[in-house]
């Protein structure tokens, strides 16, 4: 992966969900949001990123992003309701 | 007002969850750590996600030395036994190189161990290991998977089975076991990104579990679904046409991304890196 490609996928346009709690909340609920689904499942592991650091990120996705999507999302659908 | 949405939004809403393929990590220095410390650890992960909330846990199967895990149900069984709420899965099970009735019955049992919380993802592999190292030939690599995922659906029903294919024995009037307390294993077809796949999970009303590993999820959702031709529509009474964008027209393909989504939702998708499921 080049630095260019990495860029390109971290962007909002990309396929990595990365950076601070609030840009990968509002990045997923997008794609939520965009594609109508049921579930979204973000893969954390990522080659030799050691064991610490997967543990941090969970209670990241879990403590901070989680709840920041779900803020958004209701707040999408209260603004649709009217 | 907002409060009342975001009960709603917390009570039906979308579900998040976290996967991983058991990739052997550093443990310090660029030191790799061995294979049991890594399936050692992703249970701790396991473990960290049902305490901090996250709706599901998916493992994924690989027969490679950069990954320690080629039986995910038997992670998830551990995994199970210390949590309560988090649902878990494979992600993916490589069932073509596998056989469906043993599928079935590892993943009814850990249904029953984790008291109804397993689902099996139902994939073709993106690797492709498993295939010589269980004396399959990769030149079969659609029909073992058309074969088997057809017996899969049969088994679901749990009842008595009759089916004959080539790719393993015939059964005749067989039940399998255990049989699970809901009456059937939840399963999905995860696919990377091919239409054939969409419209085979679409085939069986399957949810699907779709990759998303590179560029806008909505640009690979379209990709993967508004390609696809309903080719078996007409096969049987209960197979749906799942997808009716057709017209590949720049002003169509602009607009059906919705249309693909929702129409998408009765088939199902896997996932390998990042997932999203639809149904």
């Amino acid at each position: 992966v080049t630095r260019a490609q990495f860029d390109q996928e971290a962007s909002v346009d990309g396929s990595l969900y990365v950076g601070s709690a609030e840009t990968v909340a509002a990045k997923i609920a997008r794609t939520v949001a965009s594609l109508d689904i049921d579930r979204f499942d973000l893969k954390y592991s990522s080659g030799r990123l050691p064991h610490q650091k997967l543990m941090r990120n969970i209670e990241l996705y879990g403590t901070q992003v989680v709840p920041k999507v779900r803020e958004i999302l209701a707040e999408e659908s209260a603004l649709l309701a009217g | 007002v907002r409060e009342e949405w975001l009960a709603v939004a917390n009570d039906k809403v979308v579900e998040l969850g976290l996967d991983t393929f058991g990739d052997v990590t550093e443990t310090g220095d660029g030191v790799l750590g061995s294979q049991a410390q890594i399936i050692r650890d992703v249970i701790a992960e396991g473990i960290l996600a049902d305490e901090v909330g996250v709706d599901f846990f998916g493992v994924g199967e690989h027969h490679r030395p950069d990954f320690a895990v080629s039986s995910p149900e038997m992670v998830l069984a551990s995994i199970a036994s210390r949590t309560e709420k988090i649902r878990l899965g494979s992600a993916v099970t490589v069932l073509s190189s596998d056989d469906p009735v043993r599928v079935y019955q590892r993943f009814a049992t850990l249904d029953a161990a984790s008291d109804g919380r397993a689902e099996v993802i139902l994939g073709r592999g993106s690797f492709t290991e498993s295939f010589p190292l269980f004396g399959l030939d990769l030149a079969q690599y659609d029909e073992l998977f058309e074969e088997k995922l057809n017996l899969f659906v049969e088994l679901m029903r749990e009842r008595e089975v009759t089916w004959s294919g080539s790719t393993r024995a015939s059964l005749q009037g067989q039940r399998i076991f255990p049989t699970t307390e809901s009456g059937s294993l939840k399963a999905w077809v995860g696919v990377g990104g091919s239409p054939e796949s969409v419209v085979r999970a679409g085939h069986y009303g399957l949810p699907l579990v779709l990759a998303i590993i590179g560029e806008t999820p909505v640009d690979s959702v379209r990709t993967s679904t508004c390609t696809a031709e309903p080719s078996r529509s007409s096969d049987t009474g209960n197979c749906r046409s799942p997808f009716t964008p057709r017209d590949t027209s720049p002003k169509a393909m602009s607009r059906p991304v919705r249309n693909c989504g929702r129409t998408t939702r009765r088939a199902g998708t896997e996932s390998e890196p990042r997932a999203a499921g639809l149904r």
